[in-house]
Parts: C-alpha cells; structure tokens; sequence
C-alpha cells in the first residue's frame, strides 16, 4: 500500500489540485491514467480521485450519446432548455438541486406523510443518503421506507436492505403480494386465477387479463402489476401517504425523459417525489464515490441495473462503474436505437 | 435500341411525402399556388398510384429501385422475427436491390428519401429520411455532418406534440421544414450530381394529423400558409433546374384522405378467433393456436408450422384459412358502408425472389378507412387524434415537360425509375 502512496504523491506534483471538483482543473491526460494504473488495482480510486474531475478533463462528452431531450415527450412545466442545464450541473450542484426537492417535499407534505421506496439498488440508496442528509439538518427522522419483494430477489439484495437497515436505522415495510407468491415454489410455475383472492383477480381483469393462468414470472408484465402495484396501492392507501419519493432518472430509459420532479398519481391518489431526475448514470457513481454511499457488492460483479433475479442480465463483468456509461445501454440487452425508432413509428400510429 | 450516353443531361426530383394529387389540383385552382399552377400548365400533373401496402417505407423503396415489394424486399415499416418474434425494423441496408442511381453509377444527392437510413458510401451525398434515430449515421460523407450539425438540421418534425397540442406542432413544423429547404439548397449548389433527390416529409406529417383541413376548416390558414412556402420552394427548384438544364418532375409516395374511422385488424383477428395473446404486451405473446397475425398497416400471416416456431398451422389448411380471412374482411361494414376495398393474396400483387417474405394477405381499405395493425385496442373501428388516412390512389406526378421523355409517363410510383433511367440515355 506505502508503494502505491510514494508512486502516487510522485504524480501530485504535476496535478494542481487534488481533491476539488471544479471542471476547471487541468489535469494532463497521460497524467490521469498513470492515476488509474496506480490506483485502480486493489486501491480503491474512489477515495482518492474525484470522477468529475476526470470526466471534465478528459473531455468525455456529458450528453449520454443515446440520450436524446425529446420534447415531444411533453414537459409542459420544465422548458428544454431549463432541463438541459440542470444536466449539465456539476455533482455538487446537482446534490443541492435534489436537497431542494426533498426541503419541498418536507414542506408540501409533512415529513410523517412521505415514504421512500428502496430496492436495494444505486439509485434508490442515492436518494435515501440525500434525505438523510436534509433530514439531519432539518432535525427530523428519516421517513419510513417500503421495499417491495417482486418475487425473486437478489440474495445480495436482501442482505444489502438489512445491512443499511442497520447502518442507517432505518424503518423499511417490507411489501410483498404473497397471496400471489405463496401459490409456486419456483419461477415459471403457472398460477390458475381463481386460486387469487378478489383484489387479485380484479387487478388482473383491470388490466384486460382474462387468460385461466399465467407463469409466474418476476419483472413480466402481469407479475409486475401484481407483485408491485397492488402491494404499493394498499400500502399507500392504509398509511395514509401523500407522496411516494422514488429514484427515476431522466436518462434511464426514454419512458423516463418526460417525468417532472412533482407529479400526480390516481388509485389511490397521491403524489410522486422524484429527487434525482436530473442526476445521469455516471453522477450516480460520482456521487457514490464522494459522498461514500454505502452500494450493492453485485455492481462490482459487472451488473449495471438490477431487477428481479430472473430478468437481469449481467452486462459485462467489470464493475459497473468503469463500464462505457455514455455510450451502451443502463438497462442491459435493450437496443437503444431500436426504442428510438419504435418511438418515431409511434408517434405517427404505427405501432 | 441505342444506347447513347448524354453526359449532359441532369434530373431534379423533388419527392412530396403524401401529397395528392388533387389536393394540389385544388390549391391550383384555389390561387394558393401560383407558381406551381405557372409549371402545370407548362408540364403536366398526373394521378400516380403507390404500391401495395401504401406506406413511405415500401413506397419510396420502389422508387428508389423500380421494383415490387418482393424483388427489393421491403414490405414495411418493421417484420418479426419468426423465431423470437421480436420486431426487426429493415432499413437501407435491407434493401435487397441497388437504387436506380446506384446502377447508373452517377453522382447522386439523395436527401431525406424515406427509408434510407443509415446513410452508406456513395458516389454523391445522402442525408436519410424516416425513419433515422441518429444524425451521425444518417449523413455521407462526414464532411456533411459536421455542416449538419452545425446548422441545427432536423431529421424529422417532432410528430408526438401534435397529440398534445397543435400549437408548438405548427412551429416545429415550419421550422424544420425551413432547414429542410435551406439544406435542399445547399445540397443543390454544392454538391456535385446529376441526379438530384430532395424529399420533403412535412407534408405527410401534417396531413396525418390535421387532413380534415385541408381544404377548409379550423386549421386550414395553416395549410394555406404551408402550401404557399411549399409553392416558393418548388418554384425556386425549378428555375434552378430549369438554368441547368435539367429535367424536373415532382411525385409523392401515396395521397391522403381525411379519416372516417380507424380500423384495428387484430382486434378483428381476435374477435374471431384467429389470433390470441397470452398476455398483453407484444406478439412475443402470441399463442400457439392463434392461425393468424397482422403487421402495420394490414398486412395479414398466417401462423405456420414451418415458418413461425410457435405456429401450428399446417400447409394444407393454409388456403383454406386465407379465404376465411378474406370473407371475414371483405364482410366489415360501418355505418353501412364497405370498409374494405379489396383483399388481395399474395400472389396476385407480389412477384420476385422474396415472395416467402411477403404477407399472405394484405387488405387495402376503402379511402378513409384508415388500417392499423395496433394490437391493444378494444373495438374494431375507433378513432385516436390522426385525421388522415394514406391513399393507393391519388398520389402525383408532376413532370415539367416531356422533351428527353422516351415513353408515356408511368401510372405507378415504382415506374419512375425507369423513365429516368431512359431520360439519361442508358438502358438496362
């Protein structure tokens, strides 16, 4: 370790400054990846250099490449070019922009009235450390958060929900439609429709479903309606909450681009808080890094979204972070240019 | 016949996406078009017919090279994969025959012809059409991009706000219809060619969404002033052609009509028991003893054993199954009118080498009845915030003159090529 620290102080002379953010640092490119040389090996680069700071300087463009601002999408509150700033915020203006959110939030609701919705994941244990942030300079708790099992979680997953569960103290309802679950050992098993309880069968007519059974599989579209909505509407409706606070980004996926930090939701009625819209794939690391957000060991493995255990791929096998962001998809196996022209074919009926 | 090479010789085309032809007839007559009636009555405006299906995609892919669906391959917007049964959307690349100007070997500038995309290597420049999700592909050779880029081109309107509102719809229509016409331009002046190609796409766009006002209404001011922009453009085009020389002729893919009503085929096939899905979500769906899908606009598959993994159906119940789909369609009536024009097999409009890839059925609407393939609708008929409908009929080609001109004016869009070919002075 002493070694790596001489090699890597012998680099500081040429680096002006070290630990600051500014995009306005020069830093030879040569320079930064003797950097990444030393540190990346077992030492742990996170700790000792600012990934804004590579990124600025290495002149990596910010705009995703397959992200593309598509008013059509309608933000009729937030103008393109607002939005386009926001983006291009730096982390720490970025962190200020969600506290902002959050301080709202507290304010139009109550902070007894709110709850996080947590997965385990790098996003939603994002937006859990900035309300814990907010909620420790305001003085008040942390709100309650839910964590919905769809079926076939991660044991990673699970054991990462009880390790911050400690860590932070955290009150986590752990959500879960087990009169679904409860009928199949394993994933695929069918499911027959009269086995489910009203609330079920009428959630699944609801959504135009009048097959006898289906396969029991986690992160489908059936499964999902049943494993997580129902569950959410139950629990929103018997707690009285007015707003749900969850971590979409806008640059996940193109269903996202439209999405505004407030929003109205029906059945039952409620508002969603959306903290980290503007925060893109790459902030989240950089944020992750900085601030020291404690993240789920299955993203060192290669995985760069998770969902259910079934339905995840593992896009490479080098840690998410060091993975091309920009320019291959979050959410692994999708064509991003395929969605793009579906996208286009919509819009004119096609599709 | 002799061949004679003219190296003098240059052809201007300027594709009209969706332009009838008596809707300009009308605007003609209506004054609102003074520039384009001045060439009409100099040349000549004719009706055109498109192919079958009447969509962009297979409508241009047949200008470009001449030919029916089955000899170039494109039969429309996007096909499945008969294993997976995932979309598969072709592009330029899936064009299985060279364009007409490939085969001349003459410089080109090929300019946001539908179905183009990705731009490839070519002796002249392209900037693709419809459907191109990246400029950066989209555009040969590099140079031209970064001049793309660096005056803010537009591949396309942003047809999602005409939903919302028509207003921001309109802006963005006259504004990239602007850039449309100041990159025709510079295309025109500074590329090299003698084959020149500029399409303009905004025409479809308008008329899918605001049709009923074409010729009066609420927003018709707004097709008055289109039009009369459309009118300087053409006129402008023509005087360029007409000082080099060249031949200049205008057409469009297909015409349009204001809707009367949507009609949702695979509602039709699941109403009578042709298709089922599992669950909703896609034709990855499908089940096993479904006998029949449909793909955009109303192109219809029989559920093949042999050719789809998850078919059943057998050869020989094959025939059996298609007449049962044609009277099916042929019986639809609304409001006690025909919706369907014709039903045809196969056969009877397809010829060439990928026949297999073609859809066994493919129903042509009565005008106004406008066909989709959408798979999530509850009735059969319906109607959305579209207010136009294609047309097989009643497309146009407009011709400035016919000295050069070898033979009759074609009657169908996929005979254009030919006339040019001819017009050059090279047979082959």
């Amino acid at each position: 370790m002493w070694f790596f620290m001489v090699r890597l102080f012998t680099k500081f002379k040429q680096i002006r400054t070290f630990f600051t953010l500014p995009s306005s640092v020069e830093i030879e490119k040569n320079c930064i990846d003797s950097i990444r040389e030393i540190v990346l090996p077992g030492f742990s680069m996170e700790q000792i250099i600012s990934l804004n700071v590579f990124h600025n300087t290495l002149g990596v463009d910010h705009h995703c490449r397959n992200f593309s601002l598509k008013t059509n999408k309608g933000t009729p509150e937030m103008e393109l070019t607002e939005k386009t700033q926001i983006l291009e915020l730096d982390i720490n203006q970025k962190l200020e922009k969600s506290k902002s959110i959050i301080r709202e939030a507290i304010s139009l609701f109550g902070i007894e009235n709110i709850a996080i919705a947590i997965t385990g994941g790098k996003d939603s244990t994002t937006i859990l450390w900035i309300f814990k942030q907010v909620c420790e300079e305001m003085g008040y708790e942390l709100p309650r958060c839910i964590f919905i099992d769809e079926g076939d979680v991660f044991v990673e997953i699970r054991e990462f929900i009880h390790y911050i569960e400690k860590l932070w103290s955290l009150k986590i309802i752990f959500l879960k439609n087990d009169n679904v679950s409860l009928q199949v050992q394993h994933v695929g098993d069918l499911i027959q429709v009269s086995f489910l309880n009203e609330q079920n069968q009428m959630a699944l007519e609801e959504m135009n479903f009048f097959e006898k059974e289906f396969p029991f599989i986690p992160d489908s579209t059936i499964c999902n309606h049943l494993m997580k909505t129902i569950p959410l509407r139950n629990f929103i409706a018997e707690h009285g909450i007015k707003a749900l606070a969850t971590a979409i980004r806008w640059d996940e996926a193109d269903a996202r681009e439209s999405e505004e930090y407030f929003s109205q939701r029906a059945n039952p009625s409620h508002s969603r808080v959306h903290p980290i819209l503007h925060f893109k794939e790459r902030d989240i690391w950089i944020a992750i890094f900085k601030y020291d957000i404690p993240y789920n060991s299955l993203y060192k493995l290669g995985y760069r979204s998770l969902g259910a255990r079934c339905a995840t791929i593992k896009s490479s096998d080098i840690p998410a972070w060091r993975q091309d962001l920009e320019n291959t998809p979050e959410r692994g196996g999708r064509d991003q240019e395929k969605e793009a022209i579906m996208g286009q074919l919509r819009a004119l009926g096609y599709m | 016949m002799k061949v004679r090479r003219s190296v003098d010789k240059k052809v201007v085309i300027l594709g009209l996406d969706g332009v009838p032809c008596s809707l300009l007839n009308y605007y003609v007559n209506q004054g609102i078009m003074p520039h384009f009636g001045d060439m009409v009555s100099r040349g000549a405006l004719l009706p055109l017919t498109s192919t079958l299906p009447e969509v962009s995609s297979v409508a241009w892919a047949s200008f470009m090279t001449g030919q029916n669906p089955a000899e170039h391959g494109i039969f429309g917007f996007m096909e499945i994969d008969p294993r997976s049964y995932e979309f598969r959307f072709p592009n330029f690349l899936s064009l299985k025959s060279p364009t007409f100007w490939e085969k001349l070997g003459v410089p080109t500038v090929s300019f946001n012809i539908p179905q183009t995309y990705p731009a490839r290597a070519t002796n002249g420049a392209i900037i693709s059409g419809f459907v191109a999700p990246d400029l950066e592909k989209a555009v040969y050779p590099r140079r031209l991009y970064d001049y793309c880029k660096s005056v803010g081109y537009r591949l396309d309107v942003q047809s999602g706000l005409a939903a919302q509102n028509p207003e921001p719809f309109f802006k963005d229509l006259f504004e990239v219809f602007q850039k449309r016409a100041e990159m025709m331009t510079y295309l025109y002046t500074q590329e090299d060619w003698r084959i020149f190609i500029g399409t303009i796409t905004e025409t479809d766009r308008l008329h899918h969404f605001f049709y009923d006002s074409a010729t009066g209404g609420k927003y018709y001011e707004i097709f008055v002033e289109f039009y009369q922009q459309l009118d300087k453009l053409l006129w402008e085009m023509f005087t360029r052609a007409q000082k080099d020389g060249a031949l200049f002729l205008t057409c469009s893919d297909h015409g349009f009509v204001p809707i009367k009503s949507e009609v949702y085929v695979a509602t039709c096939l699941k109403e009578q028991g042709f298709l089922r899905l599992a669950e909703p979500g896609g034709l990855k769906n499908i089940t096993p003893d479904s006998r029949a899908f449909c793909l955009e606009p109303a192109r219809i598959y029989i559920h093949l054993k042999d050719k789809f993994s998850r078919g059943s159906v057998a050869g020989s119940e094959y025939e059996a199954i298609r007449q049962e789909l044609k009277e099916v369609f042929e019986a639809l009536s609304y409001n006690g009118c025909k919706v369907v024009k014709q039903v045809f097999f196969k056969e009877e409009i397809f010829w060439g080498p990928y026949l297999a890839d073609a859809p066994d059925l493919y129903i042509l609407g009565e005008p106004g009845f406008d066909l989709r393939s959408s798979l999530n609708k509850e009735t059969v008929f319906g109607l959305s915030h579209f207010r136009g409908a294609h047309t097989y009929n009643d497309a146009h080609l407009f011709l400035s003159g016919s000295e050069g001109l070898l033979s009759e004016p074609p009657e169908s869009i996929d005979g254009i090529a030919l006339m040019i070919t001819s017009f050059l002075g090279q047979t082959y």
